[in-house]
């Protein structure tokens, strides 16, 4: 009987999980119009407060890409910002009043760092997500 | 706002995910590692960084090659794809779903080259091996109906694949099965890689050799991705192996990065990166890279 409940308590949290993500999903494709071309890929990560994620992506020349970020943790604003692999600063979405997408261009194909975190120590933990494309 | 709980499964599916779930609970599974967490650097911020393993370790789109190749006014090389009769050799879940990768690639590749026929040829393999792999709440009847209707349109078709694949890929890594989501994403790479070694061999175009050798990052986060499934089976283990084999020939290529500030369209929310970089990319490396991406593809589609 305690294993079925386990079992149960298990299978809610994670039907739980679903829908949030799914939530998340519909939120962050808001500000991404048809004209953006996923990767193929979908990035979520669970964060809590005094984590951030970080990860590298190449964006090719001559390209313009999207990134949209969503997150429902609640109480802080999500930043993402976005480094060279020599560290320098090449856009951050808090110099521009946190606005959840911004447009990249690239005119040299460039590998870059992003990071993602929640302004505010304080946070509910939650979900991150990211959608990246390019534009046709 | 979090959602609250929807209780809309049915019944069946529903036992069906207590049964798996039980299952999983009481093998005690070893599953790869979700998030490891390292301590921050000295000076950085306050925050611990987390690394999400299985996640976030992108590969640019396999579409934009193919793109590449077409803009150049490279004429479509029909041998460049996996045939569509091979999809029939992949019995296991390794070779269908790394297939669906290099089909999917294919297909983009027929696609943009307004191979109406042989698009939809390879549209039912993709539907076969994604029946076959259990992916099918991604690739459902809609979606091949809404293919199906966009098929003499390059721009929807393209939109529609990558969305599918970006699906697939959200279903999957819900369902933690991310060995599979990290196959399909590394066929498509690897198709990719293989496709632009093909064309570049053959007409020497420097916009694609410089393509070819920006695949540095790219192969570096698809071996990241696949780390975790090392141990899974034999197959997992040479093609991480012939991967990092293969990093290390572009280890070889030449790289130049130079910084500029970039310039800020506040109003169109548009900021351009004006840094530049280059790649030097000699002959050897490109018959050495195309010479072992070829047995690599050759070994995943035999």
């Amino acid at each position: 009987m305690q294993r079925i409940v386990i079992i149960l308590t298990l299978t809610l949290t994670s039907l739980s999980s679903f829908s949030q993500i799914e939530q998340l999903k519909k939120t962050c494709a808001i500000n991404f119009p048809s004209n953006y071309i996923s990767d193929g890929q979908e990035y979520f990560a669970a964060l809590k407060p005094d984590q951030r994620i970080e990860f590298r992506t190449t964006f090719y020349a001559d390209n313009t890409y999207r990134i949209s970020a969503c997150t429902n943790a609640k109480k802080g604003k999500l930043v993402f910002t976005v480094y060279d692999t020599e560290k320098n600063l090449l856009f951050t979405n808090e110099s521009f009043n946190y606005s959840p997408y911004w447009d990249l261009r690239f005119t040299s194909t460039v590998t870059c760092i992003i990071q993602v975190d929640v302004k505010n120590p304080q946070f509910t933990p939650g979900y991150v997500m990211l959608l990246i494309g390019y534009k046709q | 706002m979090i959602e609250p709980v929807k209780m809309n499964l049915k019944l069946p599916k529903l036992i069906i995910a207590i049964t798996a779930l039980g299952i999983i609970v009481v093998s005690c599974k070893s599953s790869p590692k979700k998030e490891s967490e390292t301590s921050q650097s000295a000076a950085d911020t306050l925050s611990t960084l987390v690394k999400v393993e299985n996640a976030i370790f992108p590969i640019p789109s396999p579409w934009q090659v193919v793109n590449l190749i077409q803009k150049n006014n490279i004429p479509f090389k029909e041998s460049c794809i996996n045939s569509s009769t091979n999809f029939q050799r992949y019995t296991t879940s390794f070779k269908q779903a790394i297939n669906l990768g290099i089909y999917g690639t294919d297909l983009s590749y027929l696609n943009i080259y307004d191979k109406t026929q042989e698009s939809l040829q390879y549209l039912g393999v993709i539907k076969k091996l994604s029946e076959q792999l259990r992916i099918t709440e991604s690739f459902d009847e809609k979606i091949f109906e809404r293919i199906e209707k966009n098929i003499e349109n390059k721009d929807s078709l393209i939109k529609i694949i990558s969305e599918t694949y970006a699906n697939s890929d959200l279903y999957l890594k819900r369902n933690e099965r991310y060995d599979i989501s990290a196959l399909i994403v590394a066929g498509c790479w690897v198709e990719s890689l293989y496709i632009m070694t093909q064309v570049a061999q053959e007409h020497n175009n420097r916009e694609i050799i410089n393509r070819i050798g920006e695949q540095k990052h790219p192969l570096d986060n698809l071996v990241e991705l696949l780390t975790p499934f090392y141990y899974k089976s034999t197959e997992f283990a040479n093609l991480l192996d012939s991967l990092i084999d293969l990093a290390y020939e572009f280890d070889g290529i030449i790289y130049s990065y130079s910084y500029r500030e970039p310039l800020v369209d506040e109003a169109n929310k548009v900021i351009t990166i004006r840094s530049q970089s280059r790649v030097v990319m000699s002959e050897y490396h490109l018959k050495i890279i195309s010479k072992k991406i070829e047995q690599i593809r050759s070994s995943l589609t035999e």
